[in-house]
């Protein structure tokens, strides 16, 4: 969409024709589905069918008086071309339809031999058998209570429909003439087993009205008690064991040493005799792109508000680490998730090896949203705080190179064999996020790329208002959407698209309230200034509460702790879905034993990056010798010091 | 040596400078390497006296605006005489202004041209609600802008009892939309009598669509199980809806 027309729907918009951009959105996305649909998702069900069809070749049916064998089965045709879409998707409900426009047909067809007993005698007969499927069309609908716009909750979930007329052909005149009496007699037969199988789905979905619920959002409120340790130095004293310790080969990782520790952040950071002992190892390298670009934003608030050179000269060795991420796959913009040299590393699951720069090294074939995520982030925040212009330019670089890659494979990151590794349909903030980083960095370039998607604002809502049917599990996925929010909501200037997606984080924001996650509102503070006051005591106190936790991972149970509380916790319905099978699914959800609101930060188990665990988790493993980087942090503590949090 | 502290002004911010020292315990951020003896940097922000020019970068300039006003809050007085501009900056000056605001600026500020940008400073105040806009501003894309605005502190409104009084009379005289999103708001405070009387008089009247947002309201808002139950059989039975609609109430009935 050219960007006077554009314009033209923002005016007809901001004077009160909400729904123009409701539709513009629902087009865009509808775009976005159809042409996954189109590359990926229709071939890969054909052939799914094809294979499973496959399988009936040879089978044989022994039904009495009547035996039945496939002999062959030919290749099917499909008239599948349109792809499922939304037909509504605001505030009051959702409808899906499959496919979005007309209806799909299948045409099967199968050698057959059929033999039958007339009295005494046993009739054979073998023809081609086609089974038409016409007039196949679906459609699903929920309708939305949002009486409170902050909490959409499901009113009504309508039973799926399912529509389509089956015909029966085969090359024998005389069949034909039975299959047309009975055709009719067939449809109701199918019909009812439709019916019959839809009914069965029913009851799974009952469970889904009035949801989401909130999970753990009642708990005490914390008040600062005042500062037990000079916070600035810890930062600052973290930055250097990052270099010293957790940078081994650019970019940041988990690091084993030889002599465990048990005692905390606190009385080890700022202690002159603490020796942390030798690096035997090192792990995390799976997610080492998304903390390292983390990492980045953590330097470039620092050097924000010290103008400290460590900070800036870690950035920059961030940064350069960065362009290697994203270049030594051999294709720019296609993201690595770290630098591991061959040896001493080897290939596992999802690996290959390549040459880049002269060596050889470990390419990690299956790529996530969530690496792209803190690359993304990581560079924006850098490029607005650090007024460096050598850093500058490498983040604008750096964005460049994967949005171009996204942009140009339609938000698909592949496989090296053409299969898809991640996709970010449905993801709209995240789109968006990314957008505005490019338009940011590098506005002549990326102002055609802003204009088509940023209708998609209408209905970013969707993505962080699933995830918020289960607060607790995959918690990770509330870290990948504030980093997204931050950055959206940031960098998006004109008022009627922001305001759609500051609706869509307060939705985000509401679900995971209380929660105690200094990180998150950070994010929020960042993007709202008006909440930075309601955040001061919380944020300094969960900063200071960080540091008195243990350093280095250890075992531990609190289910039996007598300060906690602890319940049992199942989402109402598992869902996941998975783009290079093309398929939905939905599992049984087993409850678990956690505690009923968030634990105290000094308390919760060592990990990677606290705020993306869930507040709830009871128990903790290690020996005392694994190490965090500890930007969980250094982050939210740099943003605090830039947002106004400390005095 | 231990802090010798350098301190020399520049360009809004004190730069000062310590020692670094090899000796670990003269260096609390060392962390267990000894480093050669260098001079750090580090820079205080200094309040700052004017604010920054604005910028043909609206990203940008609220940014340099929300660093200023953090180091000088009283310079708010005189952004909002500067209250001028595109509509991104506008967006971008509104924002930064957002932590600063009193009752005397927000009246200020609304008096500038580009009221509906304005309405962003006021983001998060329920004490700056600006219901007097929502009630009767001419323009209704800023009574929109207004309503959006409340809509962040309808929980924390002092003046909740007002907004609700004029969410009534939105029942019984706006437009559709106007009618169903102010039952809305009477529902999300807790229906009383006369409020369940009033929509049940706004069922009567009202659009298909009206009578759906009627009935969702009395749901939701705590109006008697019987009477909800009553409402959506005449919802089943009524003819005006879709007939899948009408099916899907019929089921949620049990009929």
């Amino acid at each position: 969409m050219g960007r006077f027309a554009a314009f033209a729907l923002v005016c007809v918009a901001t004077a009160g024709a909400q729904d123009a951009v409701n539709t513009a959105a629902r087009v865009k996305a509808n775009q976005q589905i159809q042409q996954l649909w189109t590359d990926h998702l229709a071939p890969q069900l054909t052939t799914a069918l094809i294979n499973k069809l496959n399988t009936y070749a040879g089978t044989y049916v022994d039904n009495g008086n009547t035996k039945v064998w496939i002999l062959q089965v030919h290749p099917p045709q499909l008239s599948i071309s349109n792809a499922p879409g939304f037909t509504k998707l605001d505030a009051s409900g959702i409808q899906l339809r499959a496919p979005l426009s007309g209806d799909w047909t299948l045409k099967l067809k199968f050698k057959v031999k059929v033999k039958h007993k007339v009295g005494f005698f046993w009739v054979t007969k073998v023809f081609n058998l086609t089974v038409h499927v016409l007039n196949l069309r679906a459609g699903a609908k929920i309708v939305l209570d949002s009486s409170d716009p902050d909490a959409p909750k499901i009113a009504v979930v309508a039973p799926p429909k399912v529509d389509f007329d089956v015909v029966l052909w085969t090359d024998k005149w005389y069949l034909n003439v039975l299959s047309a009496l009975f055709t009719p007699k067939i449809n109701q037969l199918v019909d009812e087993a439709v019916t019959s199988s839809i009914a069965g789905v029913l009851p799974a979905l009952a469970p889904l009205v009035g949801q989401p619920q909130p999970f753990g959002t009642s708990g005490p409120s914390l008040t600062w008690t005042g500062a037990t340790t000079d916070m600035e130095a810890c930062a600052h004293a973290i930055s250097q064991k990052i270099q010293l310790y957790h940078m081994p080969y650019g970019t940041v990782v988990e690091t084993i040493f030889d002599t465990p520790y048990f005692g905390t952040w606190e009385a080890s950071l700022l202690d002159p005799a603490f020796s942390p002992g030798a690096p035997v190892g090192y792990g995390g390298f799976g997610d080492s792109a998304i903390w390292s670009g983390h990492y980045l934003a953590a330097e470039a608030f620092r050097y924000k508000v010290t103008g400290h050179p460590h900070a800036l000269s870690q950035a920059h060795a961030i940064l350069d680490a960065m362009a290697t991420l994203i270049n030594m796959k051999g294709t720019p913009g296609l993201l690595n998730r770290a630098i591991q040299p061959v040896p001493p590393f080897a290939p596992g699951s999802e690996q290959y090896v390549a040459p880049w720069a002269g060596g050889d090294y470990l390419m990690h074939d299956f790529i996530s949203r969530d690496q792209y995520m803190g690359v993304f982030f990581g560079n924006a925040t850098a490029f607005d705080l650090i007024s460096d212009p050598a850093a500058k330019a490498k983040a604008r670089q750096n964005i460049e190179w994967m949005i171009d890659y996204l942009l140009a494979n339609k938000w698909v990151a592949y496989r090296k064999d053409g299969t898809i590794s991640t996709a970010w349909h449905l993801n709209y903030g995240q789109q968006l996020a990314w957008v505005l980083a490019a338009r940011r960095v590098n506005p002549s370039k990326y102002a055609g790329a802003y204009w088509q998607h940023v209708w998609l604002s209408d209905i970013a809502w969707l993505s962080p208002w699933i995830e918020t049917f289960d607060p607790v599990r995959k918690y990770y996925k509330f870290n990948l959407q504030h980093g997204s929010f931050y950055t959206w909501l940031r960098l998006e200037s004109l008022p009627l698209f922001w305001q759609r997606g500051y609706k869509a984080f307060r939705i985000l924001r509401k679900a995971l309230k209380n929660h105690q996650n200094a990180h998150f509102n950070m994010c929020e503070a960042g993007v709202a200034p008006w909440t930075v006051a309601g955040y001061k005591d919380e944020v300094k106190q969960e900063l200071k509460l960080w540091l008195k936790r243990k350093r280095r991972a250890t075992t531990f149970d609190l289910s039996t702790d007598p300060g906690i509380t602890t319940t049992l916790f199942a989402p109402p319905v598992g869902f996941s879905f998975d783009y290079s099978a093309g398929a939905a699914s939905t599992g049984p959800s087993t409850p678990q034993l956690v505690s009923k609101y968030p634990v105290p930060v000094d308390k919760r188990p060592a990990t990677d990056f606290l705020w993306q665990r869930d507040p709830f988790r009871l128990t903790s493993g290690g020996n005392g010798t694994g190490e965090a980087p500890g930007i969980d942090y250094i982050l939210p503590y740099w943003m605090a010091r830039y947002y106004g949090i400390f005095e | 040596m231990k802090r010798l502290l350098l301190a020399v002004p520049i360009a809004g911010a004190v730069i000062a400078f310590w020692p670094r020292c090899a000796d670990r315990t003269e260096a609390p951020h060392a962390v267990n390497v000894s480093r050669p003896v260098a001079w750090t940097p580090v820079s205080f922000p200094l309040p700052r006296r004017s604010l920054p020019r604005p910028k043909a970068d609206a990203v940008a300039y609220g940014m340099d605006l929300s660093e200023a006003l953090r180091t000088n809050p009283a310079l708010a007085d005189e952004l909002i005489e500067r209250f001028d501009g595109d509509e991104e900056t506008l967006f971008q000056t509104a924002r930064a202004l957002a932590p600063y605001m009193n009752e005397s600026r927000a009246r200020r500020l609304l008096a500038r041209p580009r009221r509906d940008l304005a309405l962003y400073a006021l983001l998060g105040r329920p004490d700056l609600a600006p219901v007097q806009i929502f009630r009767s501003d001419p323009d209704p894309h800023v009574r929109a802008v207004a309503a959006f605005v409340l809509s962040e502190v309808v929980d924390r409104l002092p003046r909740r009892g007002e907004i609700l009084q004029l969410a009534r009379i939105y029942v019984q005289t706006g437009t559709d939309e106007l009618k169903i999103e102010s039952m809305d708001l009477l529902a999300s405070a807790g229906l009383q009598p006369d409020d369940v009387a009033l929509i049940e008089r706004t069922f009567e009247n009202g659009s298909p669509d009206v009578r759906l947002g009627a009935v969702r309201a009395l749901a939701a808002g705590g109006a008697p199980a019987e009477l909800v139950r009553n409402y959506l059989h005449r919802l089943a039975d009524d003819p005006a809806l879709p007939a899948e609609m009408r099916d899907t109430i019929a089921r949620t009935l049990g009929r």
